[in-house]
């Protein structure tokens, strides 16, 4: 599955810090659950901000690139 | 108020990688999961289900599939590693000055004049497995050794795994007091009761080979070798027998911690290759010798190092290899220079037996001094240096490279060592 351009709701704290609450992947709405790790990672100058969440039933990936301020959908990768 | 005492605090975070990435993945808990830096290399971290079936941190893949074909096989993600390490140095920073990065997932925090009794200790371990829990995750624990030296404190985190809290107290009759009072520790062990518990391996430092050594010499216990006479052993085996001795006795000799501050001695770094993944031509051999003389040398400029000496090792798929060291007249902290030093090595390699593992450590590192080149065709070469490192910073690592490195593809990418690094360490920060 390649990286996905998606719709995303998130709240942002009074101290700066934010969240992604839900968000909108082939058509259906998916409420994020539970954060279950996030964290940050730079690309060159670029920040990006990964938060690996649930929504009760899945796992999924979200990705805020600070740049384009753009979320993306990204794969989960396993060695077959 | 009463005297202080010597109180070391050691945290192991138990089955890292594989517990991040079931942090990560909710999915994957309970599950027998590897992590490992590519499909056909070795095991770096099984998960502790994993471990319960006998996989082993180190293990082939191929290896670990025929214990359990189902093993879920999963890359390192150096990323998150790193941020869960900022996280849990910072977590034991909160309780001591005196705090030491032993390893990715490892730390020895010296208490000694904050906490006045193991009681305290015990208090701010459990402080600390909540914060763990809180900032890193539900699933990522760790197990929690006290003694009155780091040493002690190291072997107590292996007493009681995973998620342990592990107090070794001196006496039997401090066993009994403690006892009396009720810690709240998940075990307390007396010092002495440690030779009947633990194997010659299990101390910090004595290895596989070392331990098949002393067997041969009639030593097959902690306590046989506690009473080996001092000088037998430093016949046998000369400095490293009174390290030895002192390990027996408990006495913080331990080799692994035995490290000054003087800052990076060395930066290296290596890939290995699994036989079916072997490379037989010279461009593919080079190219991974190439990337990973690239990150060493940019590794080296982002800390503002130079280093005289050159080491580099090609393993072949089936026994031998070739490598050595050797030392340059100049200080240097490019790569081109690496790979001159190294030519006469990439010259010898026999490309028909296949590489397995290549390794490239520049050492003799001392602070980058300007220094004036005699020949413009050196200066330019530094000054190229310098551009790359800033069009990489720009755009990301690699983006800008010397050509034989594109042989190497996907191979060596970025990762995360799991030993003590020195460097400043740039990590994520939320």
């Amino acid at each position: 599955m390649e990286n996905e351009n998606i719709q995303v709701v998130a709240s942002f704290d009074e101290g700066g810090k934010f969240k992604p609450t839900a968000f909108k992947h082939g058509q259906k709405l998916y409420r994020v659950r539970s954060i279950n790790l996030s964290h940050s990672i730079k690309r060159g100058a670029i920040r990006e901000f990964i938060f690996n969440v649930s929504d009760g039933a899945n796992n999924w990936i979200l990705v805020f690139n600070t740049e384009n301020l753009k979320w993306q959908l990204q794969s989960q990768f396993i060695y077959s | 108020m009463a005297a202080p005492i010597s109180v070391y605090l050691f945290i192991d975070l138990n089955s890292y990688f594989a517990s991040a990435e079931q942090q990560a993945n909710p999915k994957l808990r309970g599950k027998v999961i590897g992590v490992c830096e590519h499909s056909g290399g070795i095991i770096l971290a099984p998960s502790r289900e994993a471990k319960k079936l006998g996989i082993k941190t180190g293990q082939a893949t191929w290896e670990a599939k025929k214990i359990y074909p189902g093993i879920i096989l999963l890359p390192v993600n150096p990323a998150r590693i790193r941020a869960l390490t900022s996280r849990f140095y910072r977590i034991a920073e909160d309780y001591s000055d005196n705090v030491e990065h032993v390893s990715v997932d490892e730390v020895s925090v010296n208490l000694t004049g904050v906490s006045f009794s193991y009681a305290d200790a015990v208090s701010i371990a459990k402080e600390i497995k909540q914060r763990m829990k809180t900032d890193l995750g539900e699933w990522v624990t760790g197990s929690i050794g006290i003694a009155e030296s780091r040493l002690l404190a190291k072997i107590a985190t292996d007493l009681e795994k995973p998620d342990g809290l592990v107090v070794i107290v001196n006496s039997r009759s401090d066993l009994e007091k403690f006892h009396r009072s009720d810690l709240g520790a998940g075990k307390i062990v007396c010092k002495d009761d440690l030779y009947d518990l633990l194997e010659l391996e299990d101390i910090p430092g004595i290895g596989s080979r070392l331990g098949h050594s002393l067997r041969q010499k009639g030593i097959a216990t902690l306590k046989q070798l506690a009473d080996t006479d001092l000088y037998k052993l430093h016949d046998w085996y000369g400095m490293t027998g009174v390290w030895l001795y002192d390990l027996s006795h408990f006495v913080d000799a331990w080799r692994y911690f035995d490290l000054d501050d003087r800052g990076i001695k060395s930066v290296g770094h290596q890939y290995s290759l699994g036989k079916r993944n072997a490379l037989y031509t010279k461009n593919k051999v080079e190219g991974l010798f190439w990337k990973l003389t690239e990150k060493v040398t940019a590794r080296m400029r982002k800390g503002d190092l130079m280093g005289s000496t050159v080491s580099v090792y090609f393993r072949y798929a089936y026994g031998g290899g070739v490598g050595g060291s050797r030392r340059t007249q100049d200080l240097f902290d490019d790569s081109p220079t690496v790979v001159k030093v190294a030519e006469r090595w990439l010259k010898e390699i026999q490309y028909q037996k296949g590489i397995t593992y290549v390794a490239v450590t520049v050492s003799g590192l001392l602070p980058k001094v300007e220094q004036g080149m005699l020949f413009s065709k050196d200066k330019q070469r530094q000054e190229l240096s310098l551009y790359i490192d800033k069009i990489n910073e720009r755009f990301g690592d690699l983006t800008v490279k010397y050509a034989p490195t594109l042989e190497a593809g996907e191979k060596a990418t970025d990762t995360v060592g799991f030993g003590r690094t020195r460097e400043r360490l740039d990590w994520d920060e939320e």
